[in-house]
């Protein structure tokens, strides 16, 4: 009896757990600014995909960035999934588990049941995709990925890519493209800096007044 | 209230008879002559009035930044080392009066500078587009705040150090401030193995005024729709900054043993 109680109690307690292991974890590093992407435009974005032991497997930034469609089929759900909601500038990880990324299929670099670790920033969001970049085809979307993740030569050059330490010029762009007046609700970044900073002063003024009373200082 | 303005009258005046003001009729004049040598150079490119706003609202905000680094940093401490202070503050003259008329008089220089500029600019320009554009003054206008930031910032330094410190002080305040994303992120935060650069650069961040909010430049010159309420979130940003600086200068200068 006390057994089976101790049983029930571990899978209890494991339960939430496993629920926990199979579920897309999303966590926002840093808040974005101007409408959400919708379904159907384009999301060019700055990312990183890593699995297991930080094994970089892809990698694209601000001068080289990854354009896709949002919704479109040849796109892993969970990448989909984890960019709802993304407005521009926004930077996100996501941990996105095997029934959400490649499944059990072996991708060269991805092992099969694989959880995929991305590192993603959205950069723009653009209404579609130019000419130069709808190349996919999503009816060989298993064989195109197949070859891409065991391309020795792309992997070699995206490693290299991230040995090197990006340029300041990659930077300038990024500030250039987060100015606030660019965004509808810019404004409200500068209202929330005021807010913080009129707090501030109150503390500030409280103190002057305070040491002046006490004779610490003639103001 | 009114020992405070006598004293900004007396500050702007001597501020006029050190010809400050040359500096300001200098840059006026290649202001005036920029467009046409834009224009000669254009070779049939009518870009030229962009070009013209972009370089000479860039030279008008960089000259409004040097020019308040300038005067904030040096006007305290030349009265202390000329000991014309101490009749000033042997009246009834409170010593945040006396901070507030330094920082008045530096604003009515800076406001006078650049209202000059702006004509300067905007008549040279109109003069070859013949057309009046009065919206590089919405330019200027941030760029008289972003002066007036970095200005008050220096003033607070100037009151517990000598005029080379508060000056670089002033400088560095306004270098990192306009470029915060860039410099500190690329320099220090990114760098992921070194968690002290980057907690230093983080507090860094939080404890100097956000610059790149003041630059308007841009939407401006390109004609670019921002919301209406941005404006009035930039002149608050800009207040409530010096404010505290100036509530913290008064608290220093109050401490400091004349």
């Amino acid at each position: 009896m006390r057994f089976g109680l101790l049983i029930f109690l571990a899978l209890l307690l494991s339960a939430p757990l496993s629920a926990e292991e199979g579920r897309l974890k999303i966590e926002t590093v840093r808040q974005g600014m101007g409408p959400p992407i919708e379904l159907g435009e384009v999301a060019v974005v700055a990312h990183k995909l890593t699995v297991g032991d930080d094994v970089l497997v892809e990698k694209s930034s601000v001068r080289n960035p990854f354009p896709f469609q949002y919704g479109a089929k040849n796109i892993i759900p969970g990448l989909n999934q984890g960019i709802e909601g993304m407005k521009t500038g926004e930077k996100r990880y996501l941990e996105i588990p095997p029934h959400l990324g490649y499944g059990s299929k072996d991708m060269g670099l991805i092992p099969a049941d694989s959880t995929l670790f991305f590192e993603i920033e959205l950069l723009e969001i653009r209404e579609q995709l130019e000419e130069s970049e709808d190349s996919s085809d999503p009816t060989d979307m298993g064989e195109d990925l197949h070859l891409r993740f065991q391309d020795k030569d792309v992997l070699n050059k995206r490693h290299a890519q991230d040995i090197t330490k990006p340029a300041m010029f990659e930077y300038l762009i990024r500030d250039f493209f987060t100015k606030p007046w660019r965004y509808e609700d810019g404004h409200l970044v500068v209202w929330r800096s005021v807010g913080k900073m009129f707090i501030a002063l109150i503390l500030l003024f409280t103190l002057a007044l305070w040491g002046r009373k006490k004779g610490y200082w003639s103001l | 209230m009114r020992e405070t303005l006598i004293l900004t009258k007396l500050y702007f005046l001597g501020s006029v008879r050190r010809q400050v003001h040359l500096a300001t009729l200098f840059l006026g004049v290649i202001l005036l002559m920029l467009p046409s040598y834009i224009n000669a150079f254009s070779l049939g490119i009518n870009a030229f009035e962009r070009v013209s706003k972009d370089f000479g609202l860039t030279l008008i905000a960089y000259f409004a930044v040097g020019m308040a680094i300038l005067i904030a940093s040096s006007s305290i401490p030349r009265d202390l080392e000329s000991r014309s202070l101490y009749p000033i503050l042997a009246r009834p003259v409170e010593r945040y009066q006396y901070i507030a008329a330094h920082f008045l008089s530096l604003c009515a220089l800076l406001a006078c500078s650049l209202l000059f500029l702006g004509l300067c600019l905007t008549t040279s320009v109109s003069a070859l587009t013949r057309a009046l554009d009065l919206s590089i003054f919405v330019a200027i206008f941030t760029s008289f705040l972003q002066a007036s930031v970095v200005g008050v910032l220096t003033m607070t330094v100037s009151t517990v150090a000598s005029p080379a410190l508060a000056g670089t002080a002033g400088a560095f305040i306004f270098l990192v401030g306009s470029l915060p994303g860039a410099f500190v992120r690329f320099f220090l935060v990114e760098d992921r193995e070194n968690q002290f650069a980057a907690t230093a650069a983080t507090a860094l961040k939080s404890v100097i005024p956000n610059l790149s909010v003041f630059s308007l430049k841009d939407p401006i010159v390109h004609q670019i729709d921002f919301h209406p309420s941005y404006l009035l979130a930039v002149v608050f940003y800009a207040l409530v900054w010096i404010a505290v600086a100036l509530v913290a200068s008064s608290i220093l200068f109050g401490r400091r043993d004349l």
